[in-house]
């Protein structure tokens, strides 16, 4: 459950950079994504090197590093990477692409953990990772298409496959690379 | 233009000029720059933090050449008055707050974030202030410095593990 409120909080985030993009451009949601990466590099900051006391700051800090993170993780590093990676197409693509790049990375890599969670085939090459959770991944991020055509299948295609991978670097990072580079070659 | 850009480009105090052309030299910066981290390693006990900020640098500076290169993005100096020249390579990304911000990421689990930060945040501005990038430029950076650190963690992953 936890997981499934975890992966909300992301969904949430990147939902309303989408939005943001929609009704009022690039510009503000780069400001909303800047804004916010900014708050979590210093919320990593403040976590790392504060004990944890009573305070009202510690918290808000602890509340939202239980929503935002997996326990195991180091602190914010998820929403951070996450963020990152909702940045990189705003800035760099089109609003178009931006919109079907920034569905790809909420949306698919939700679906692709949730779905994968209760799945038992494991992918050869990445036994952490599922063939449902790759497919799911695809499926859902497919719909990208309805903004920005037979594009956003394939990057879709490739996202789900990099997502799936495992390259020692956040996968939020990686999938929103892969969609920038399939957006901006075709 | 945005209005971030337009009210950081639209100030006009010819100290900050003076203090912003000095580093817009990329030497100085990182002149600057290195200095800075020999303070602040020598304050906090950060010195193995050296070798995998260079390498950090390397992949920013990298980076920069390569996606000025691809996207090719023209500066707002190209079509508005700019307090410096107007360089003559493309807008996205600021090659200074690639480099500033990927520091200061890179640290942000050591002591000295906040001072890293707030140089990066500093610099970002500064490029505003000049008329020589656009917010959104500026953003990318950011996001691109992300990347940067990415492929030095690939390639330095102890220090990751460790920092």
């Amino acid at each position: 459950m936890r997981e499934a409120d975890r992966q909300l909080a992301h969904l949430n985030l990147g939902l309303f950079a989408l939005l943001l993009l929609a009704m009022a451009g690039p510009f503000w949601s780069a400001v909303y994504v800047f804004l916010v990466l900014i708050i979590l590099l210093l919320l990593t900051y403040y976590a790392t090197h504060h004990a944890k006391k009573s305070t009202l700051l510690d918290n808000v800090v602890y509340a939202l590093l239980l929503l935002f993170e997996r326990p195991q993780d180091r602190h914010f590093e998820g929403a951070t990477w996450y963020c990152a990676g909702l940045l990189l197409p705003i800035t760099v693509l089109s609003p178009q692409h931006a919109a079907a790049a920034i569905f790809i990375l909420a949306a698919g890599d939700a679906a692709a953990t949730l779905v994968g969670r209760h799945s038992k085939n494991r992918l050869p090459y990445n036994k952490r990772k599922t063939l449902s959770g790759l497919l799911a991944f695809f499926l859902v991020s497919s719909f990208s298409y309805l903004v920005a055509g037979y594009q956003a299948i394939a990057a879709s295609a490739i996202c789900a496959l990099v997502e799936s991978a495992n390259l020692r670097v956040d996968d939020n990072l990686t999938v929103s690379v892969a969609a920038v580079i399939v957006f901006s070659l075709l | 233009m945005d209005p971030l850009t337009s009210f950081f480009s639209g100030m006009d105090f010819p100290a900050l000029t003076a203090a912003f052309s000095l580093i817009s030299n990329e030497y100085i910066a990182l002149l600057i720059l290195a200095a800075i981290f020999a303070a602040t390693a020598f304050l906090y006990r950060e010195w193995d933090a050296a070798g995998f900020l260079a390498l950090v640098v390397a992949f920013s500076l990298m980076i920069s050449v390569g996606a000025k290169g691809l996207l090719a993005q023209p500066r707002p100096c190209e079509y508005l008055p700019s307090k410096i020249p107007c360089p003559e390579d493309s807008g996205l990304p600021s090659g200074h707050a690639i480099v500033a911000f990927s520091f200061a990421i890179a640290l942000r689990h050591r002591k000295s974030f906040p001072i890293y930060l707030a140089i990066a945040l500093l610099v970002a501005a500064s490029r505003l202030y000049l008329g020589v990038h656009t917010f959104t430029q500026i953003a990318a950076s950011l996001a691109l410095s992300f990347v940067a650190l990415a492929a030095a963690v690939l390639v330095y992953g102890r220090f990751y593990e460790r920092g």
